[in-house]
């Protein structure tokens, strides 16, 4: 394997002054908001307190670009002895250095300064020690795409070399990749539709917060209600309640519609040497590598809507680390069945051996339920004694039933498999899941066993990964340390390098 | 059920219960001095309660012998808890994994690979220092929940398992190196 694994010791684009000072005034504005507010609402009365703001905001302005060119002209970036270096600091210089093996995937992203100016943000993600973290505010791509390529040691290849001239960071598939997956508008169309909008729902209700809080730091309220008086008439309205659920049912579709179209726009899964390649956005651009080796977990999933547009929501994990939330995993949503398996095959992730499913222990259900059972029985007993029947009982009910509906979806999509290198475990309550991993890719094993389950001989057993942990939960005794002992053997007879 | 395994199961080294180490009982003293301390905190929380209520006349009868029946009951149980966790801390080192047992009525056993381990550490507070205890802390790259601390070992086992780790993991490095 040929490696040129040196790049000399540079600052960043010029330009990445701009999306520095940008990205500044960004957090100024998000911080001071409210005192934005103020001023702007009650400085126009009196010229002398519009000439101060004035003031203020254009001392604040010159503060920030002397900040972002210090901060510039201060940071630089190397390649050598296969370490990263990023030497940074406003007064005190910092100096991190980040062993190239330790780095587990390098990322782009595009805002729209960045787009104006044609240049990328190169986001660096570690695994082990936190803290090692390292971005690289706005170097060009053709420079971006080199600092890729010596970190995750990819081999350069003839075709790389001659530059593709487009400057975005939509992926173009050449000899070397190939594209295995894109969007269509159709399909992102259906993806937004099938987002979930309950989130979209709290978002809009946080917002209405929001402005209620900035309105009555303001003083807005009061000025407002001396113009309209009637304003307790329409709080009590039915009607008007009634229209504002509606409205705001709609406004969620809507908003995790558009949210989704604007995120995922023009989304690419691109296969190129060993690695994974994803690009999407359309205000925001952004690109992702996942190298196979750097894979920890694969899993896809479905909701019960996304069921009903038959599509699945594929993902990556990746070791890092900052422990892998939603929000941290690669997800590729609107995948179909058929490009789930060829990813996985690609990955040599595909089970041809015909073992069976195997499901957990029926305790499960009844564990679950005897829980349920006893919290029900709590609440019910405390409502009673406080009094407050009718207003609790009926949603309480509900909710109880729908638990209870859960626990048996739950309880049969519970199943998992595991043959020679490979595990998977699925799951769901309405929609369906499933998560892969290599064993060997193990970092620990854990049994753990309350009373009840000890009583039956039951344990669950987790499989700590460099990403996150899986559980079977329920599992006889027995069978939890035989596959213990016999994951322990892959681990620990593996000389594979599991990142 | 599961049987899909390349080699056959009764071949494969097995965690036996019977191999594990106890810690240190000392650690009992440990144990139960910050459960003690949390007692006391909680007794004088429960004398001040008790002395602002018997001002108050409205209220009923039973409910300061109760409160004080409350505090005897978690006390007891707190002590109990910590007589017990002692007993069930074990932990087992084999050629190749470390195992760590904790917990009486949640049980947790968790098991280390060497060649998984990133770090080891021996650390030994205040109190700890008197009674000549430490702990030894494996770090793997699975978060800090698969991560083991085995408290209650007296300083030479601590560094002597940390040696012993260190030269197990610094061995795949080499092992790697000739590859």
């Amino acid at each position: 394997m040929k490696r040129s694994n040196k790049i000399e010791r540079q600052r960043q684009s010029p330009f990445a002054i701009l999306v520095l000072v940008a990205r500044i005034i960004q957090n100024l504005v998000k911080q001071f908001s409210i005192i934005i507010v103020v001023l702007l609402l009650g400085g126009n009365r009196s010229e002398d307190r519009g000439s101060t703001a004035l003031m203020i905001s254009f001392g604040i302005l010159v503060f920030t670009i002397a900040r972002g060119v210090v901060t510039y002209f201060r940071y630089y970036y190397s390649v050598s002895d296969e370490h990263l270096i990023v030497e940074k600091g406003l007064f005190s210089t910092s100096k991190i250095s980040i062993p190239l093996d330790r780095i587990q995937a390098v990322d782009f992203d595009q805002t729209v300064i960045h787009k104006l100016v044609n240049l990328v943000k190169v986001n660096i993600t570690t695994a082990g020690s936190s803290g090692s973290e390292a971005s690289i505010e706005a170097v060009t791509l053709e420079k971006a795409n080199e600092l890729r390529d010596v970190l995750l040691h990819q081999r350069k290849t003839q075709t790389d070399v001659t530059p593709s001239r487009s400057l975005s960071l939509d992926l173009n598939y050449n000899t070397n990749s190939q594209q295995i997956f894109s969007l269509n508008p159709l399909q992102l169309f259906k993806v937004g539709l099938a987002e979930n909008h309950i989130k979209s729902g709290f978002i809009i209700l946080g917002f209405i917060f929001w402005i209620i809080q900035q309105a009555e730091d303001a003083d807005l309220l009061d000025k407002l209600k001396d113009q309209v008086p009637d304003i307790n008439i329409i709080k009590s309205s039915v009607l008007i309640i009634s229209t504002l659920i509606v409205l705001m049912t709609i406004a969620s579709v809507v908003i995790s519609l558009v949210k989704t179209i604007v995120q995922y726009f023009n989304l690419k899964l691109v296969r190129k040497e060993e690695s994974f390649q994803l690009s999407y956005g359309l205000i925001n651009s952004r690109q992702f590598t996942a190298k196979d080796q750097k894979i920890q977990v694969i899993g896809w999933e479905r909701t019960w809507l996304q069921k009903q547009f038959d599509y699945y929501t594929l993902y990556f994990k990746q070791a890092s680390s900052r422990t892998v939330t939603e929000k941290k995993r690669l997800s590729i949503p609107g995948c179909s069945e058929q490009h789930v398996k060829s990813v996985r095959s690609q990955l040599g992730y595909s089970s041809d051996s015909d073992s069976t499913w195997n499901m957990v222990s029926p305790t499960y259900k009844f564990y679950s339920i005897r829980n349920l059972f006893i919290f029900g029985v709590l609440l019910f007993s405390a409502i009673l004694l406080l009094g407050d029947k009718n207003l609790l009982l009926m949603p309480l009910s509900l909710y109880l039933i729908y638990r209870m509906i859960s626990v048996f979806k739950t309880y049969n999509k519970i199943t998992y498999r595991i043959t020679e290198g490979l595990i998977q475990i699925a799951g769901g309550t309405f929609g369906n899941s499933l998560e892969v991993l290599q064993s060997y890719k193990i970092q620990a094993v854990r049994l753990r066993s309350g009373l009840f389950q000890r009583r039956r001989d039951l344990t669950d057993l987790y499989l700590f990964t460099a990403s996150g942990s899986l559980l079977i939960p329920f599992l006889p005794l027995d069978t939890a340390k035989q596959i213990r002992d016999q994951l322990l053997y892959t681990v620990e007879s593996s000389t594979k390098d599991w990142m | 059920m599961w049987q899909n395994s390349p080699i056959l199961h009764d071949d494969l080294p097995q965690l036996e219960e019977s191999d594990y180490i106890k810690i240190d009982q000392k650690y009992l003293y440990i144990a139960l001095l910050w459960r003690i301390v949390l007692i006391i905190i909680l007794g004088v929380a429960l004398f001040t309660a008790v002395d602002t209520l018997q001002s108050i006349p409205e209220i009923p009868d039973y409910l300061l012998p109760a409160l004080f029946v409350i505090y005897g009951v978690l006390c007891l149980l707190l002590l109990i808890f910590g007589f017990q966790s002692v007993k069930y801390q074990a932990y087992l080192l084999r050629q190749k994994d470390l195992s760590y047992q904790k917990g009486w009525i949640n049980q947790t056993d968790t098991s280390v690979p060497y060649n998984r381990i990133q770090h080891v550490e021996v650390t030994q507070g205040l109190i700890e220092r008197w009674l000549d205890l430490s702990r030894v802390k494996v770090f793997t790259a699975g978060g800090s929940s698969s991560d083991i601390q085995i408290p209650g070992l007296t300083l030479k086992t601590a560094n002597g398992i940390k040696t012993y780790l260190l030269s197990m993991i610094s061995h795949k490095v080499t092992h790697y190196e000739e590859e």
